[in-house]
């Protein structure tokens, strides 16, 4: 039964957050209070002591952000108050379906060991695509909301399903209150920035929220944009974002620490080790029944704690490095800002190619296992998905094309709105399109002397 | 490259896709491809959603932009690759389905065509497929696909085993 009973929330960031009564019984929900118990930024506290902030906080973040969204004088969609409560409850629960520790745990089907990507005895690895994997946190998301008992107590199953395709973007009927949540401006992105940056006590991600979200404007066509003087808050959202992924995101000791999550976590589960599920199947069955609430960080937590006195040495050393807080070093980094869409060779694919080549004989020299070595590539950090060049050439066609979800701005002449890429005022128009590739080699090893003499040897490969 | 860029690229090889994204419709060719793929049971683990042209996935753009950032390196990766024999043969044979079957629409356009129906049926499974019913539907999406064009689609897709039974009336 759904509580009566209407609340305030008191939030570091948007101050007042208030929830109707459904709202309310909702966020009370023991499936919606796992969130508590995700950590927002995975591994970011082993190098910012106080990022501990949960997916809880960034939740209710993103759904005051919707609140004040919908509050916007124009209400070119029409929308009714029923249609506005499902975007409210859709952004309150678009990340309910993520993993332990953020991302780490969706993105072991992805993880490349070391000695499969150093491979040379000629043989071909095989790529198994018959097995199910992982679902995605959207995904599991949707089976969440629409199988869950205590949700289904409070919205019917249609319902949980509308709302379900509103943040997953599944729904073919709803294409633009989906664009909504997932338009240009990221209501998720708009949080988790400031969030993010304050937790951890960078300035980098500040923005100028209010004056954003004051200045938000949604088309006839139902397209949000910004009004033209909110631009410089447009763009500086942009490059917050982008010197947030290299100062925290992606930063070298909380990268490397999960990197050797991700490895340890495909190595037990390639084991069959310390209940790693096996595969989407098994994933899905703990999201859908009750084990949900277990699924929280201290579910790897405990693989990682048992694995600490595995047999298998790399698996015994990937786990302590995270456990004892002793991170990877980092033996040589490679960054290069490229254009988006330009394919050539540059200086972070040859250094990778130079590992892929000398890896194996370099850890024979130094009687390193190969495990205990890590490559690494973060994906390219842009700040806008397209540069202007881009945009010029297939305007037409990118209109459809969502990769073209890019930072609109009101003109205060046209109907619709431009990108923020393709305005000549704009710095974005000479930036927009470029991104910042990286790529990094790390060892596991207590033994500074070691990590010198393998950082010299790598300095000189050529 | 990751694991899943690996597979991608694979599959795409396998079906005889040209992995570039030059164009727009390049770009619809792979979306439309990989869905088809998975709608095959290859099981490559992208959740696709709907937009403007149909079933769309933006890990898969992202995954494939970063991977061709360099083909030389691609063509490295996947020397060491191989798929399982039995996804192997599942793509061999869903080579023919991605040809158009009508002569006035283009191998884009007949993606399109295929993976929007099958995904309107994945929607809702234990709807009867009916051209006239999803040709209007699809027109009210701002798709202009006439009930032969979906008959023809839905007879393909059940000829390949990606949909149970087509009853066109």
């Amino acid at each position: 039964m759904a509580s009566s009973r209407q609340r305030l929330v008191v939030d570091s960031i948007h101050g007042d957050i208030r929830l109707n009564a459904l709202e309310s019984a909702l966020i009370d929900t023991s499936t919606f209070q796992r969130l508590r118990h995700l950590k927002q930024l995975g591994m970011g506290h082993f190098t910012y002591p106080n990022a501990t902030h949960t997916r809880f906080a960034h939740s209710l973040g993103v759904f005051a952000i919707m609140k004040r969204v919908l509050k916007l004088e124009d209400n070119p969609l029409n929308l009714s108050d029923t249609d506005k409560e499902d975007l409210c409850i859709a952004a309150l629960f678009h990340d309910i379906g993520h993993y332990p520790y953020s991302h780490l745990m969706e993105q072991v089907d992805n993880v490349r060991l070391t000695e499969e990507r150093v491979s040379s005895n000629g043989s071909k690895i095989e790529v198994d695509l018959t097995h199910e994997k992982y679902p995605n946190h959207e995904e599991v998301g949707k089976l969440i909301t629409t199988t869950q008992g205590d949700i289904l107590k409070l919205l019917d199953k249609e319902r949980a399903e509308k709302i379900a395709n509103l943040f997953t973007r599944s729904s073919v009927a709803d294409q633009q209150k989906t664009k909504l949540i997932h338009s240009s401006l990221d209501m998720d992105r708009l949080d988790y920035l400031l969030r993010d940056a304050r937790a951890s006590g960078v300035p980098y991600g500040e923005i100028d929220l209010n004056y954003i979200l004051s200045s938000l404007k949604v088309s006839p066509k139902g397209v949000l944009g910004v009004v033209s003087k909110a631009q410089t808050a447009a763009e500086q959202f942009l490059f917050a974002r982008y010197f947030m992924h290299r100062a925290v995101y992606y930063h070298k000791t909380t990268f490397g620490i999960e990197e050797a999550c991700r490895q340890l976590l495909r190595r037990c589960r390639d084991k069959g080790k310390y209940s790693v599920p096996k595969d989407g199947s098994k994933i899905r069955e703990i999201v859908s029944g009750n084990k949900l609430l277990t699924f929280t960080d201290s579910f790897v937590d405990n693989i990682i704690r048992n694995s600490v006195e595995d047999k298998d040495p790399t698996i015994k050393q990937l786990a302590q490095t995270i456990l004892y807080r002793k991170p990877p070093k980092l033996i040589r980094e490679v960054c290069q800002v490229e254009k988006i869409e330009r394919q050539t060779h540059n200086n972070c694919t040859t250094f990778i190619l130079q590992c892929n080549n000398n890896l194996r004989n370099l850890a024979k020299k130094n009687k390193i296992p190969l495990g205990l070595f890590m490559m690494a590539e973060p994906k390219m950090v842009t700040l806008e998905k397209r540069g202007a060049e881009i945009l010029a050439k297939n305007a037409d066609e990118l209109r459809d094309d969502p990769g073209d979800e890019l930072i609109k701005v009101f003109d205060g002449i046209k109907d619709e709105p431009d990108s923020l890429v393709s305005r000549q005022d704009s710095m974005l128009k000479f930036c927009g399109g470029h991104g910042l590739q990286m790529a990094r080699l790390y060892l596991i090893s207590d033994d500074e002397t070691l990590v010198q003499k393998v950082q010299k040897e790598v300095s000189h490969w050529s | 490259m990751d694991m899943r860029q690996v597979a991608a690229a694979l599959v795409l090889k396998q079906l005889g896709i040209a992995l570039k994204l030059d164009q727009f419709n390049d770009r619809l060719v792979i979306q439309k491809a990989l869905y088809l793929a998975q709608a095959s049971d290859v099981k490559l683990g992208y959740f696709f959603s709907w937009y403007i042209r149909g079933p769309y996935c933006s890990t898969v753009a992202k995954d494939l932009f970063a991977a061709l950032e360099n083909p030389t390196r691609v063509k490295l990766e996947l020397s060491k690759y191989a798929l399982d024999a039995e996804s192997n043969n599942r793509l061999i044979s869903l080579r023919p389905l991605l040809k158009s079957s009508l002569p006035n629409l283009s191998q884009p356009m007949w993606l399109e065509l295929l993976a929007s129906v099958h995904y309107l049926l994945s929607t809702k499974p234990q709807r009867e497929p009916n051209e006239k019913e999803f040709s209007d539907e699809l027109k009210g999406l701002g798709k202009n696909f006439s009930p032969p064009q979906v008959k023809c689609a839905l007879v393909e897709l059940t000829k390949h085993g990606l949909i149970k039974t087509a009853t066109c009336s």
